[in-house]
């Protein structure tokens, strides 16, 4: 069963026309952000998103929480479509800088309050500080920092908090908008095993956004791979490490340095710039990057299904052999 | 902290006036017209004989009650505007904003010649010219604050939370924008004050015998010469409550900042 399934959904930001641009009628360039993906969302699961920066993953997380509506193709959640922020609150979102995730005017606690007046009307006015305080002793926070300002916090702490705040609608999706880049690695280990145990413990489906390949290794059931917009592999993810299909994908887990493998090993780093994602690239629009690109590569690419239940967007793909 | 020592030192004398200087501000004394500051007339006497010390003190009462009102007043306008416009965006955002860049681009002492030239010169008249045009400083400062805050993710977290627009706006934004509104409010008032003894000067605002500090001194002006006391301890007076409201400005900008 699916709990959110994304249905082509394309999103373009049109950038302001200069005068020049007007008198010489030239078109409005837009910039693609993401372009026709479609995604599932199993119950339960933790799908990984994975792509350098600038290929659309944040787009496509503010896409899936209803922060903004596709120009094409539709988001359904639960069965329905959704237009805007879901009314209940089910799904809910954990961004990526915890310093301004929080209201520096607001303490902890009256940030906390407020959700819980919002979501738990049954909850009295006397008993709010005892639930919000029981959100914090969820994510592992001490009572004690109800009372404290943001600023008085840690990064690691403010992500616990903003996720504390995420948890108290009950939500069936926790969209995660690369929650761990702007933490230390120890601190990193902590929030993951966080977003391990909601997902364990409360069958939270979760999209976690990241370009750390070893991050998604250890989190994610599944995995997309975006490029410039796109989605160029989709397979489970012991598959994807296994046997990455796409040139890029393979790129991707190349770049991670390995520590357990001894003496020199092939390491196919990725050359080359993210192209201009204003451009309209017709075929593959890796082909400019990949090793193995050849004349049929500008050819329009299709996202296909190979065995298994993984899918990608290469002609050339087959099972790595390695 | 020495702004408000200066406002409170200001209080105190206009509270204080009838122990200190216990001389009708209105009441006319032709024996001691005209006399230099001594010990029974701290500031000396008009040409009229009033006391000039109880007409100062009696002149804030006016001054600053006009001041206050016309910049709090319309502070309230200016970031209600200012927040919607930035908030919603879109069409109502061009709509108000319009609206101001209008009333902006309005030379104020035109508009208040206006108005006092249809209804007359008088102090209501001045509350009307005021409100008419100081929100929009505040309009434009909150618009473009809340511009900024609006895309910080604590708004779209609200968002996600769907939590109302008014609370977003009120709980959220509001306290994030509003400290360079209050810290502008501080000088607008020392240019209200200037403003307000400007068009009484002019005869355009308060009326005599009102003791507005702009009358006294334009009242005063034919003795320049043979009483300068008439016309400096007004003029002081405006330049004390300017640097007071300076310095209390300032110290708000440093406490209100955000601490992290």
């Amino acid at each position: 069963m699916s709990v959110m399934v994304l249905d082509a959904v394309s999103r373009r930001f049109p950038v302001r026309r200069g005068l020049l641009d007007m008198i010489m009628r030239r078109p409005a360039p837009a910039l693609q952000a993401v372009r026709n993906v479609s995604l599932a969302l199993r119950e339960g699961e933790t799908l990984g998103i994975v792509g350098e920066s600038g290929c659309g993953k944040s787009t496509l997380a503010r896409l899936a929480v209803g922060l903004q509506t596709p120009d094409e193709g539709s988001v359904a959640f639960g069965g329905k479509l959704m237009t805007g922020p879901d009314p209940d609150g089910r799904v809910q979102m954990v961004f990526q800088d915890p310093y301004s995730s929080l209201n520096p005017r607001m303490t902890i606690g009256a940030q906390l309050d407020e959700v819980v007046a919002r979501y738990r009307p049954d909850v009295g006015r006397r008993e709010r500080t005892a639930e919000s305080r029981r959100l914090l002793d969820q994510v592992g926070m001490p009572p004690d920092a109800a009372l404290k300002y943001p600023h008085a916090l840690s990064g690691g702490q403010r992500q616990r908090v903003s996720i504390a705040r995420a948890l108290c609608p009950q939500p069936q999706v926790l969209v995660a908008d690369e929650p761990v880049s702007a933490l230390d690695a120890s601190v990193q280990a902590q929030i993951i095993n966080l977003f391990q145990r909601l997902s364990a413990e409360r069958g939270i489906a979760i999209i976690f956004i990241s370009h750390d390949m070893q991050v998604i290794r250890h989190l994610c059931d599944r995995v997309a791979v975006m490029y410039l917009g796109e989605v160029v592999e989709l397979q489970a993810k012991a598959e994807l490490f296994e046997r990455p299909l796409h040139p890029y994908t393979r790129g991707l887990i190349d770049a991670v340095p390995d520590v357990t493998r001894r003496g020199r090993r092939s390491r196919k780093a990725l050359s080359g710039e993210i192209p201009d994602p204003f451009s309209t690239i017709e075929g593959c629009r890796f082909s400019g990057r990949c090793p193995m690109a050849e004349a049929a590569c500008s050819r329009q690419q299709t996202l296909r299904v190979i065995d298994g239940g993984g899918a990608v967007r290469c002609w050339k793909a087959t099972p790595d052999p390695r | 902290m020495i702004g408000c020592l200066m406002l409170l030192v200001l209080v105190a004398g206009v509270v204080l006036t009838p122990v200190l200087s216990p001389h009708d501000p209105f009441a006319l004394d032709f024996a001691s017209a005209v006399q230099p500051p001594s010990l029974t007339h701290w500031f000396g006497t008009d040409n009229f004989g009033r006391d000039i010390f109880a007409r100062v003190m009696a002149g804030a009462v006016y001054d600053l009650r006009l001041a206050l009102v016309c910049v709090f007043g319309p502070m309230m306008v200016g970031i209600g505007v200012g927040l919607v416009a930035g908030y919603y965006g879109g069409t109502i955002d061009r709509f108000l904003m319009r609206i101001t860049d209008i009333v902006w681009a309005f030379p104020f002492y035109v508009l208040v010649l206006a108005i006092v030239g249809v209804l007359g010169p008088s102090e209501s008249n001045l509350y009307i010219a005021f409100f008419l045009v100081n929100w929009i400083g505040y309009a434009r400062i909150v618009r473009g604050e809340t511009l900024v805050v609006g895309r910080l993710e604590y708004i779209e977290a609200a968002r996600v939370l769907r939590f109302s627009d008014g609370r977003v706006m009120g709980r959220h934004i509001l306290p994030n924008t509003v400290t360079p509104a209050l810290v502008y409010s501080m000088s607008d008032v020392v240019l209200t004050v200037q403003a307000v003894a400007a068009l009484s000067f002019f005869g355009l605002g308060v009326q005599p015998p009102a003791p507005e500090w702009g009358l006294l001194i334009v009242e005063s002006i034919d003795y320049l010469r043979e009483a300068p006391w008439m016309t400096i301890f007004p003029g002081l007076a405006i330049a004390w409550v300017g640097v007071a409201f300076s310095l209390v400005g300032e110290g708000l900008a440093a406490t209100l900042k955000p601490k992290g």
